[in-house]
């Protein structure tokens, strides 16, 4: 699959409650495909694709096409892989925080996950996006739009229904936590620019060296 | 290692086998990615190495500090580069982000590096989680379960490392015939010393008996005869090094085994790897390496062919004579999907030079070397042709290796005249890229030979893995009135990217020592646990020196060099830096560049607060500062 032909190897990782379709979910954004049949995943597991990302600049212009490489690892919502799973937190550049919309508890448990997000991801506020999921079944929703687009504000987060039987919003979630992450990547060189006094040679700018450690942004 | 591994204990058998496959895939993953990332930053060692001013020297502000054509007075004015301060010309800019902005070309493209290898993401990721990604945690927490059953066991260890790549059963066996080899050669060659008083080849006697009777002619030459017989004594128990030296004896198709095998038979002889390592031989290969470097016409004139070719182990240049280069060498590469290999057929060389001068004559041979790697492993040599400067070689040096390590690597081919009384002499090379070479329709080629080149001999002329530190000036916290303030100096060693095994397709099991120059000794050494098995390796280690004045920081240079420890032999080096200030007093070795300087500027601007940078390593501790002026011109 990988024959290093790509300009950026971007990872992605999916959480949630076991049961909310995330390998579903994965499945339909890498192959188009759905299976309705249940599978656990035992620990964790990645998908590959690739894409050709184009920025966008502040004016509107658009640059030439990148060529992504994504690595997007599918972890087990179980509970007893959890000690397995959350190490893999550190790994990804990027989240897709995936709940059942049919599940009201799946939707609870968001926060939850949040938390176990900031503890376990490289920085405190990395890029997430979250997806109520299994929006074709509509007949049996539990969670309203309303509420979960308002938990997705607290946290400042983009909120996409999805659903991975049909394909509802899959590429555009993706999509969107991938533009997250190529900007905050050129903030990140960016920041490297500014002569501010910066105690690093190179990475980021690192102000936050003397600040108090409960800040809520992270270096970016 | 770092961290305390996960508790996998839950897991069943199948499951066990299922994760460790998706790990199996990831490792294939970036392994691709990391030689995308080497290749990447080759390309900008490059760069860098054409673009003409370094940070730390003294340049006309009317030149570009690119490419070094005259600037115009009216440019000077806004034609700085917003990060590395240089005046650069219109040609070498280059725009990035909105509005205006450029960057100078280099500065650009180190930027563009950043993000193109991720490495945004893992210098912030490294401020929080100093332990091992996490497939190498989780595998290393299986690891340390008692596994479950033989079978079990086994299998899990092939999917492991390269070094493992054998089926155990057969391997041991190998394992147990090298063994027996090397008996017989350990025999051969104390029966070869004791005989060998009279042979012209063999000097290693008397250097041995010199060493022994510790016969002083001048120190250099003492000191050195030491040295080398810490080498020879090192050598005997490895097969490595005796494939080395019996091939000086024309012995060559004997202990034939390729290299791999010689790693999993040092890896996997249980016990090897529990040995301590002894410093002091690491110390005096450095210091080897250093008089090596500084003086190529030191004492080393009395060494033979024999011991010269033990010696260009140790020694990237320096121990030969050379002569004015001339003539051509015609030669193909192929690449053998068969066999996995990489074939480079030498043919012949029309109109050398004459290594003997006086006698206008050559007994030219061709030695090879798969670059980025200029270790024995990769050394292939071909017979000695007499009395010619017409050789017809005809002969196929092979290296086994997958295609896809090939991209980034070059074949370096020199010639040698091989001189029987006198030492080698150089007589020309060409090194041949093989990332744009149609390697399954080889062509017959013919090349100008050259003269060795600086950029061949510049300290970073070769991408060696970077390494990641923090350095912190901590300030004294009681106040003595008497007494000048001293404080200590904090040097967290996090971790090293990217390393080049000295093997290739192997791993490293490497450590970082420290020394605080001027003071080269006990007192300023300092090393990092081993990390096994990892060309990435997660240190997370500090290094404190206590009483250091800020002042005298200013004089002083941390010499950190990276190590790839061997159980049996002497420990390979696998790269270093010098962190100072750039310029000092002439004793110490002060030739830091880049940002070795700004970092540890940074340091003593900042006291009390970590001081964070990737270096690139140097692939030579030796002294570069003759070699960066010529690059400077």
């Amino acid at each position: 699959m990988s024959d290093g032909d790509y300009d950026y190897l971007i990872k992605f990782l999916a959480l949630g409650d076991s049961g909310v379709g995330k390998t579903s979910f994965l499945y339909q954004y890498t192959d188009g495909k759905f299976n309705s049949k249940f599978i656990t995943t035992v620990g964790i597991d990645f998908r590959e694709k690739r894409v050709v990302y184009k920025s966008t600049g502040p004016d509107g212009s658009s640059g030439k096409g990148q060529k992504i490489h994504m690595q997007l690892w599918d972890t087990a919502g179980q509970e007893r892989f959890r000690s397995l799973t959350t190490a893999f937190f550190r790994d990804a550049m990027g989240f897709l925080l995936l709940f059942d919309l049919t599940n009201e508890q799946s939707f609870l448990n968001v926060r939850n996950w949040m938390s176990q997000l900031q503890i376990h991801a490289y920085c405190e506020n990395p890029d997430i996006v979250l997806c109520g999921n299994k929006c074709d079944l509509s007949d049996q929703r539990a969670v309203s739009e309303d509420e979960a687009r308002e938990l997705a504000e607290k946290y400042g987060i983009p909120y996409f229904e999805t659903s991975a039987a049909n394909g509802q919003n899959v590429n555009q979630a993706v999509d969107v936590l991938l533009d997250l992450i190529m900007k905050r990547m050129e903030r990140c060189v960016d920041k490297s620019w500014i002569p501010d006094g910066t105690v690093r040679a190179n990475g980021n700018t690192n102000a936050d060296l003397s600040e108090s450690p409960d800040k809520s942004k992270c270096t970016c | 290692m770092l961290q305390s591994d996960i508790n996998l204990g839950f897991l069943s058998d199948s499951e066990r086998e299922l994760i460790l496959e998706v790990l199996r895939r990831d490792e294939e993953l970036r392994q691709a990615e990391d030689q995308r990332i080497r290749k990447l930053k080759t390309e900008l060692l490059d760069i860098k190495r054409r673009g003409a001013k370094r940070g730390s020297g003294k340049y006309s502000q009317r030149v570009c500090g690119r490419c070094l054509q005259p600037l115009s007075r009216l440019m000077v004015v806004s034609c700085q580069c917003r990060l590395c301060h240089h005046y650069v010309c219109h040609s070498c800019r280059t725009p990035v982000g909105p509005k205006d902005s450029w960057l100078c070309s280099v500065c650009a493209m180190e930027s563009d590096l950043k993000k193109r290898t991720g490495d945004w993401f893992y210098d912030q990721r490294v401020n929080r989680f100093l332990a091992s990604p996490a497939p190498d945690l989780v595998r290393s927490s299986m690891k340390n379960k008692p596994a479950p059953s033989e079978y079990r066991k086994r299998k899990w260890v092939s999917t492991q490392s390269l070094t493992y790549s054998q089926p155990s059963g057969t391997c041991y066996q190998r394992v147990q015939e090298n063994n027996m080899k090397n008996v017989k050669y350990v025999k051969l060659f104390q029966q070869e010393i004791r005989e060998s008083t009279v042979s012209p080849e063999m000097d290693v006697d008397r250097l041995f008996k010199k060493s022994v009777k510790g016969t002083q002619r001048t120190s250099g030459m003492c000191s050195l005869s030491i040295i080398f017989t810490n080498i020879l004594i090192k050598v005997i128990p490895s097969s490595v090094l005796f494939s080395e030296y019996t091939s000086t004896l024309d012995l060559r198709n004997e202990p034939d085994s390729p290299p791999a095998l010689v790693v999993t038979r040092s890896k996997s002889v249980p016990g090897l790897d529990e040995e301590e390592e002894e410093d002091e031989d690491i110390d005096s290969l450095v210091s080897f390496h250093r008089s090596n470097m500084a003086s190529s016409s030191s004492s080393l004139n009395s060494s033979k062919s024999t011991l010269g070719s033990l010696m260009s182990i140790y020694s990237e240049a320096g121990d030969y004579d050379s002569v004015e280069v001339s003539g051509d060498l015609v030669f193909s590469i192929r690449y053998d999907e068969h066999t996995q290999s990489l074939h480079v057929f030498i043919k012949e060389c029309h109109g050398l030079a004459h290594g003997d001068s006086s006698r206008k004559q050559s007994n030219p041979y061709v030695k090879c070397y798969l670059l980025p790697e200029k270790s024995r492993q990769s050394k292939r040599k071909t017979s000695i042709k007499r009395h010619t400067v017409n050789p017809v070689f005809n002969e196929t040096l092979k290296y086994t290796i997958s295609r896809a390590q090939l991209c980034s690597r070059s074949v370096l081919i020199s010639l040698w005249h091989h001189g029987r009384f006198s030492r080698n002499v150089f007589l020309g090379e060409a090194e041949i890229a093989l990332d744009c070479r149609d390697l399954d329709f080889p062509t017959e080629e013919t090349v100008i030979l050259m003269s060795k080149t600086p950029s061949s001999v510049a300290v970073f002329a070769q991408y060696k893995g970077e390494l990641v530190i923090s350095l912190k000036y901590v300030t004294p916290k009681t106040q003595t009135p008497m007494k000048i303030k001293e404080g200590e100096l904090h040097v967290l060693i996090k971790e090293a990217k990217n390393l080049v095994a000295v093997k290739m397709g192997d791993t490293a099991d490497s450590f970082v020592k420290g020394y605080l120059l001027p003071t080269k000794g006990k007192s300023t050494k300092r090393k990092t646990p081993v990390v096994k098995k990892n060309l990435n390796p997660h240190f997370a280690h500090t290094f404190v020196y206590k009483e250091v004045g800020l002042e005298q920081l200013k004089e002083m240079c941390l010499e950190l060099t990276l190590w790839d420890r061997e159980a049996m032999s002497s420990n390979e080096f696998l790269g270093g830096v010098r962190l100072s200030s750039g310029k000092g007093k002439e004793e110490v070795e002060m030739d830091s560049v880049g940002e070795e300087v700004s970092l540890w500027q940074k340091m003593m601007q900042y006291p009390d607060s970590w001081a964070e940078g990737t270096l690139p390593l140097r692939s030579t501790m030796g002294k570069s500062k003759e070699k960066l002026d010529l690059l400077n011109k």
